[in-house]
């Protein structure tokens, strides 16, 4: 029970994206103060959940999106917006100058419609790893983010957010002299290379 | 070097650390008016129409030193002896810390030391503020590290230039910055505690303090970097440090360096030595990204044009200073 009223309820979670036990939903229906009817991002199933402040939260920072081999970068704005959840209004999405098999229109389209499992992995921060990400990257002429801020394209570019930063060089990532200082947040990929 | 005083035209209030709000939510309140507090009436706050006896804002008449907080909190709680708060999650408390006397940098400086700490302060505020609308962390609202990387970007002028939607709502509010020449903390959830809330503004007045002392965002990296984590919450708060301690506060730490990263990166590229200087032979030239981007990193002047295949052309020069102007 989330010890609110429907209209508050409705306000706060109605048509957005929330984390309830830790997996991404998008609310399409408010059913009562215990009740939402929800569309699980990843199986796309719809189903009535029971939620309380408990298991009910809002998702953090989103950062790489992996969509149709390409990727796209997620960040929720802090504007006057009373809902809790990730909606149109308070996320925006930056598209990189990266290699992609689609057209970046068609990537960000769909990116803003809040509404597909890939969105779900990088709620729930499931990524590739660096070695997995070049290959597919390779494979489809595209970028394959493998962090929630890292990414590698089929040139074997690495992207930093939006920003390219660097190669991956006999499986470790090697930065560019202005990024060097971005190594001390891939230690563990560099280690494993 | 030109403080923020001098930046923004300001000259009152010099002396003085900090400006409180309290937003409250009970029973019999009533207007407070004294020569330290003023009350007013908020829309955010429930139930609607009910200011002054079940909802209403007590805000500091005038920034104070933060010496006086606990007097004047002191002297609040007396003035409203016999209501009943009950501070609801749309109620905070936010403290506005004078960065007046500082200087350009070394505001820049106090804004990435505390997304460093937003995690151990945001839970000394308070379980309910994290998520919470009306404060959005770093973690929660990254758009909100646009805003203050435009502050480094666009050098003093930034402050004239903060966009006006993007960071009000953060737990960390630079917007304050023009209209008050302040930095506002919105953390910290309602409450009249007033040890509780005397330790955070003090805690804000250290960072402030710290600040000061690393002078720019690459001293405040280069000190976490050489202390880690937990010294350097320790280092930054001293004795205070221990209110902000709880088990995993060095993880937290290091998670917010990590996510506030592009901070110091764009400080050092901004800052980086001697522009290249293009020839007018150039202008027209076709340039990679990587170029105009440390063409740019190194301080020279650009405007943007989306270029086909990730490259950008060289598009004109400065008359004053015989630079290129890259347009990409």
């Amino acid at each position: 029970m989330l010890n609110m009223s429907i209209e508050d309820i409705n306000q706060k979670y109605n048509n957005s994206v929330v984390m309830i036990d830790g997996a991404a939903k998008y609310v399409t229906k408010v059913i009562s103060d215990e009740f939402l009817r929800v569309t699980d991002l990843r199986t796309q199933a719809t189903e009535d959940l029971a939620v309380s402040p408990r298991n009910l939260k809002s998702p953090e920072r989103i950062g790489f999106v992996n969509l149709f081999n390409s990727v796209i970068y997620g960040q929720r704005n802090s504007m006057r917006i009373m809902r809790n959840g990730l909606c149109k209004e308070n996320v925006e999405f930056k598209v990189l100058e990266c290699p992609s098999p689609k057209s970046k229109g068609t990537v960000l389209a769909h990116a803003r419609t809040l509404y597909y499992p890939e969105l779900a992995d990088a709620l729930e921060n499931i990524y590739p790893d660096l070695k997995v990400a070049l290959r597919k990257a390779k494979q489809h002429n595209g970028t394959v983010a493998f962090d929630k801020q890292f990414a590698v394209d089929c040139n074997a570019d690495v992207w930093y957010k939006i920003y390219k930063v660097g190669k991956v060089v006999k499986g470790a990532v090697v930065f560019d002299d202005s990024a060097a200082s971005l190594s001390c947040l891939l230690g563990d990929y560099n280690a494993d290379a | 070097m030109r403080t923020l005083k001098d930046i923004l035209g300001k000259k009152k209030f010099l002396k003085s650390d900090v400006g409180i709000e309290i937003e409250a939510e009970g029973e019999g309140m009533r207007i407070v008016d004294t020569a330290i507090w003023r009350t007013e009436s908020d829309g955010s706050l429930r139930p609607k129409g009910g200011f002054p006896n079940l909802c209403a804002e007590f805000v500091l008449t005038q920034p104070i030193p933060v010496a006086t907080v606990k007097p004047a909190l002191q002297q609040l709680k007396e003035e409203l002896a016999g209501a009943v708060f009950k501070f609801s999650s749309r109620c905070s408390v936010h403290i506005h810390v004078n960065v007046l006397n500082l200087e350009y940098q070394q505001m820049l400086a106090m804004i990435y030391a505390y997304y460093l700490l937003e995690e151990p302060f945001m839970t000394y505020c308070g379980k309910s503020r994290k998520g919470n609308n009306f404060c959005l962390r770093l973690a929660d609202a990254e758009g909100q590290l646009d805003s203050v990387m435009g502050l480094i970007r666009d050098g003093e002028e930034g402050v004239y230039r903060l966009p006006g939607d993007r960071s009000r709502y953060s737990a960390l509010n630079v917007e304050a910055l023009g209209k008050y020449g302040s930095l506002e903390f919105r953390g910290m959830e309602g409450n009249l505690d007033v040890n509780r809330i005397d330790i955070w503004c003090n805690a804000l007045v250290r960072l402030r303090e710290f600040a000061v002392a690393q002078n720019d965002p690459t001293g405040v990296q280069k000190k976490y970097q050489e202390l880690g984590g937990k010294k350097f919450l320790d280092f930054v708060l001293g004795d205070l440090a221990e209110h902000f301690v709880y088990r995993g506060v060095g993880r937290d730490i290091d998670y917010g360096f990590s996510i506030s990263f592009d901070f110091p990166l764009m400080w050092e590229r901004v800052n980086a030595k001697a522009p290249v200087e293009y020839k007018d032979h150039d202008v027209g030239k076709v340039i990679a990204w990587r170029e105009a981007d440390a063409f740019m990193g190194r301080g020279g002047r650009v405007d943007v044009y989306n270029g086909e295949n990730g490259t950008y052309v060289v598009k004109k020069r400065s008359t004053q200073n015989q630079k290129v102007v890259a347009l990409f």
